[in-house]
């Protein structure tokens, strides 16, 4: 086994040996290479020792009433939080999906409409409003014209007859 | 039932159960708060006291944590182990706590010791009682990561990996902080033998 103090990296080796976290198998390599090594024993000692006062330090236990207390905060919270906080919670707290793809379908068809919906009338400039009357004009002359000549041939065919 | 519900039910139940108990909350199931409380207020308070190092802003935290916990239960996803991001918040907090100055550590006394157990001579427990203080000067001094790392290392009983996520840094950074936390508490207790 490669030294754990001398290789680059290998230290939480020693680490995990001091709190017992390696598995059995680990523990034996280690304890072989402590047997060997005088640095990583003392290493080894000096952390343990540190190891062991640190567990002189025992928390202070928690308060019996501190749930109680986290509990009330908890109704403070809620009845002080604005109206749009919890719609908008109590619609957070529902899947998504479905309304995510309502809402697409129907800006799918909003932007259908939008492309299928018929082009407006090209905006009518006053020069071209006048050749249209004038062809107007032109064309009920022309269609007079035609009755005129037609009633006189009917004139002639009866006349012939 | 549906494949899609069936599949899904399945995937909760594969998670941890506080991931688990967060979803139920999550959907409406006020009473997965009080499991979740139980079962973490110990170790958050533990390693709040021993990060601010005074007993009555270590429980007001805890109820931050936790309250933040519950107010966040409508964006919770269960991306990361619940462990992680509950001591995330609480690291969050501690930190600005400190930074802020606020806190007025504790002093141990004799009245902190347990009676029951130790020796009965006022001498004796006056002797406990300043082992107490510098093991817990001695954790004060380390910088607040390595002092954070130690914590949850030594107390909390947190993997390399874990640890790493809480703080937001490499595997091999939190090896490197631990190591060197160690050194400096080795250094500093080495007289208390």
């Amino acid at each position: 086994m490669e030294c754990p103090i001398q290789a680059r990296g290998k230290k939480d080796l020693l680490l995990d040996y001091c709190s017992h976290s390696l598995d059995a198998g680990a523990m034996a390599e280690v304890e072989e290479h402590l047997a060997a090594c005088a640095e990583c024993k003392a290493w080894t000692t000096a952390h343990m020792r540190t190891w062991s006062l640190l567990d002189e330090w025992q928390a202070a236990p928690v308060s019996p009433d501190f749930e109680r207390k986290l509990r009330e905060r908890i109704a403070l919270e809620g009845e002080s939080a604005p109206w749009w906080k919890s719609v908008w919670q109590s619609f957070a707290a529902r899947p998504l999906k479905p309304a995510l793809s309502l809402a697409l379908a129907v800006l799918l068809l909003l932007g259908g409409l939008l492309l299928v919906r018929p082009r407006s009338a090209p905006p009518v400039h006053p020069g071209q409003e006048t050749i249209d009357a004038d062809r107007l004009e032109k064309a009920l002359d022309d269609v007079d014209l035609l009755r005129q000549v037609g009633s006189a041939g009917g004139s002639k065919d009866s006349e012939a007859m | 039932m549906p494949e899609r519900v069936l599949n899904s039910m399945e995937a909760v139940a594969a998670l941890e159960p506080d991931a688990e108990l967060m979803l139920r909350l999550k959907a409406g199931d006020a009473d997965s708060f009080g499991p979740l409380l139980a079962r973490h207020r110990g170790p958050v308070i533990h390693f709040l006291y021993r990060m601010v190092q005074n007993a009555a802003v270590a429980e007001e935290l805890a109820q931050e944590v936790f309250l933040r916990v519950y107010k966040a239960r409508a964006s919770y996803v269960a991306s990361a182990k619940f462990t992680t991001w509950l001591f995330r918040i609480a690291l969050h907090l501690a930190l600005n706590n400190l930074r802020d100055g606020r806190v007025d550590r504790e002093s141990v006394s004799i009245e902190d010791l347990p009676v029951a157990d130790r020796g009965p001579s006022a001498e004796q427990r006056l002797i406990e009682a300043a082992r107490l203080a510098e093991i817990r000067r001695a954790i004060r001094a380390l910088p607040e990561k390595q002092r954070a790392a130690v914590l949850m290392h030594k107390y909390e009983e947190m993997g390399y990996a874990q640890i790493a996520e809480v703080l937001g840094c490499s595997e091999s950074a939190v090896k490197s902080l631990l190591f060197r936390a160690y050194e400096a508490l080795r250094a500093r207790l080495a007289h208390m033998g």
